[in-house]
């Protein structure tokens, strides 16, 4: 016996369709996106303020437990 | 002088089975780093060393671990808790706690300690330079540290999971993997070779090679057989164990931990009473640990022993109705606090998953929200799962910065669901939980003072008392056994009307020991002798 995929379940997931591209990931409005967004905008403008890269080659950590 | 314990309960459904209160710690490995210009190389055993050492707290006088595993062991007199380097992370051990949302006060408390070390360290660093620290389980880039979950239980039933029945085994397994759909942190790609994947609910699931393994580091196992009780049972209470539980990830989400605490509490002490329905089991827990994680549409179903299927939901939900059923039966009652309240907490979030109501999702599980988050920001910013700048997002989800961290900011906002009070946290930083041993550990800290602890341990406290007849002092040693022993009721009484710590310690029944000189000692004696000789 092995692990498959199920016969796929249409319902939206966290993705919209594409034919919705102004609904929000989940169905919400473009409006309730922006203030979803707007919360943590300073925090992301601050991470992607420097230079990915250089960010994931310091980031890089000992394995641990 | 002895001290009277709560009298264990017997199993509702095989009398005789004990069931002890299902008390709970956690050690907590994390990611730290510098970044600025004059960083050239790798930084993290410098960032964890600082953070060490910005953190206030008693040497807890047991050998130091070598390769800076468990090095620097201080535990805190403030709340009970401890702190130490572990493999260049900086780790810190939440004192024990009986209830799932004192985890959750508890949890936030040591990640607030560590915040606070993180920003006092900042503010030293150079113009340009920043300490990032991260409550997250993976780099990213092929490295994982855990988010370890302690639960007592009986020697009995660790005997039973592993090395009795096997279908205790495959029942927690089974239990564990269903878990991901609450506990995920949820992760960008794929690591160590595993089949490629945009986005994946599980953290830990790439690092994962074993049903059960006694490693850590290297073929981690679902289950972790590491046997090291840190407490004894005695009188009517049976042998104890611990269940080091390697296997979850840091949760921020507070109902997500909540669940992540209470379920463990409730399936560990169902488990303890035998009540254990094997049909559960996975076939391949874990090919299906693999699918389950990289199938955020939760399409995605697995065959169990006697070949029925199962998605991750109903598996989960499997088990919250053998919870549901179990408390019916009165199974949880003393230990389990509020398991009623977990139980609803429970189901309403499989309800939510069965669903697939995201919006009310995103409240409470973190991989929903990571998700959602990073979606928009893909959207706006026309970037991918495969941008390095979404890696990077992924990575500072978990920053402990208020101000760096994505979660933060959307809790602040309201964006999440709540379960337990900011103050309750700010005061857990500075105090023990009053039902747990950990109340007696840190009052003797703070009563003896630095000078007179000689050693701290989960279960121990060994002084270092005046003594007229020995120059070095007079060793005693203060046993703490239980985890839900020696609690505030039990013992506030001996520290009352400014007792002395040679009053205390033997009002707590402290022993006799040899009293050894510390090595320092006998080195400066040894030295000043052979001076004397050469004169």
């Amino acid at each position: 016996m092995s692990t498959r995929e199920r016969t796929p379940d249409t319902r939206p997931l966290s993705r919209p369709p594409a034919e919705q591209a102004d609904v929000f990931p989940g169905g919400e409005t473009r409006s309730a996106a922006d203030a979803f967004l707007a919360a943590s905008e300073r925090a992301i403008n601050r991470s992607l303020s420097g230079s990915a890269e250089e960010f994931l080659r310091r980031n890089r950590q000992q394995n641990g437990q | 002088m002895g001290r009277r314990f709560r009298k264990p309960l017997d199993s509702p459904s095989a009398p005789g089975r004990i069931v002890v209160p299902k008390v709970l710690g956690a050690d907590v490995e994390l990611a730290n780093f510098i970044v600025g210009p004059r960083v050239d190389g790798p930084t993290s055993d410098q960032a964890s060393r600082l953070l060490l050492a910005a953190i206030d707290g008693f040497d807890s006088g047991l050998a130091t671990g070598v390769q800076s595993i468990d090095w620097g062991r201080k535990f805190l007199p403030t709340n009970g808790g401890c702190c130490y380097i572990d493999s260049q992370h900086l780790e810190v051990c939440l004192p024990e706690v009986r209830s799932a949302f004192d985890f959750v006060v508890y949890w936030r408390a040591m990640l607030a300690i560590a915040r606070q070390a993180s920003a006092d360290v900042d503010a030293m660093l150079v113009d340009g330079h920043h300490l990032h620290v991260l409550a997250n389980c993976t780099d990213g880039q092929g490295n994982s540290y855990g988010s370890h979950m302690n639960l007592a239980i009986t020697r009995e039933a660790w005997n039973d999971i592993f090395l009795r029945r096997a279908h205790y085994m495959a029942y927690l397994t089974a239990f564990q993997v269903s878990s991901i759909v609450i506990t995920g942190q949820g992760k960008v790609g794929a690591e160590r070779d595993r089949p490629a994947v945009d986005y994946q609910l599980s953290q830990r699931a790439d690092f994962i090679e074993h049903v059960a393994s006694l490693d850590t580091m290297v073929h981690r196992g679902i289950l972790n057989s590491r046997d090291e009780a840190h407490a004894a049972g005695g009188g009517s209470v049976p042998p104890l164990a611990r269940l080091h539980v390697i296997f979850y990830e840091s949760t921020l989400a507070q109902v997500a931990t909540a669940l992540r605490a209470g379920m463990l509490q409730m399936v560990g002490a169902m488990i303890e009473a035998g009540y254990v329905n094997p049909a559960l089991a996975l076939d391949d827990p874990l090919e299906a640990l693999g699918v389950f994680s990289r199938d955020p549409g939760l399409c995605a179903s697995a065959p169990l022993t006697d070949g029925r299927r199962r998605t991750l939901v109903e598996l989960n939900r499997e088990f919250y109705v053998e919870a549901r059923a179990f408390a019916d039966l009165g199974g949880f009652k003393d230990v389990v606090p509020e398991h009623d309240r977990l139980l609803d907490l429970w189901d309403e979030t499989l309800t939510h998953l069965e669903r697939h109501d995201m919006d009310k999702l995103a409240r409470r599980l973190d991989w929903v929200l990571k998700r959602r988050l990073l979606e928009t920001v893909m959207d706006r910013q026309g970037l991918s799962w495969q941008s390095p700048e979404i890696k990077v997002l992924d990575q500072m989800y978990a920053s402990l910065d208020e101000t760096d961290g994505l979660f933060w900011p959307l809790e602040a906002a309201g964006w999440l669901d709540t379960v337990v009070d900011e103050a309750e946290v700010r005061r857990a930083v500075a105090t023990p939980p009053a039902d747990t041993r950990a109340w007696t550990r840190a009052a003797l800290m703070r009563l003896a003072g630095r000078d007179r602890i000689e050693q701290v341990d989960w279960h121990r406290v060994r002084l270092r008392l005046p003594s007229a007849r020995n120059p070095y002092g007079r060793l005693r040693t203060v046993f703490l056994p239980l985890p839900w022993g020696d609690t505030r009721e039990q013992n506030a009484a001996h520290f009352a009307n400014d007792a002395p710590i040679s009053v205390v310690a033997e009002a707590l029944a402290a022993t006799d020991e040899w009293p050894a000189p510390p090595t320092s000692v006998i080195a400066s004696d040894y030295w000043t002798v052979r001076q004397g000789g050469i004169q």
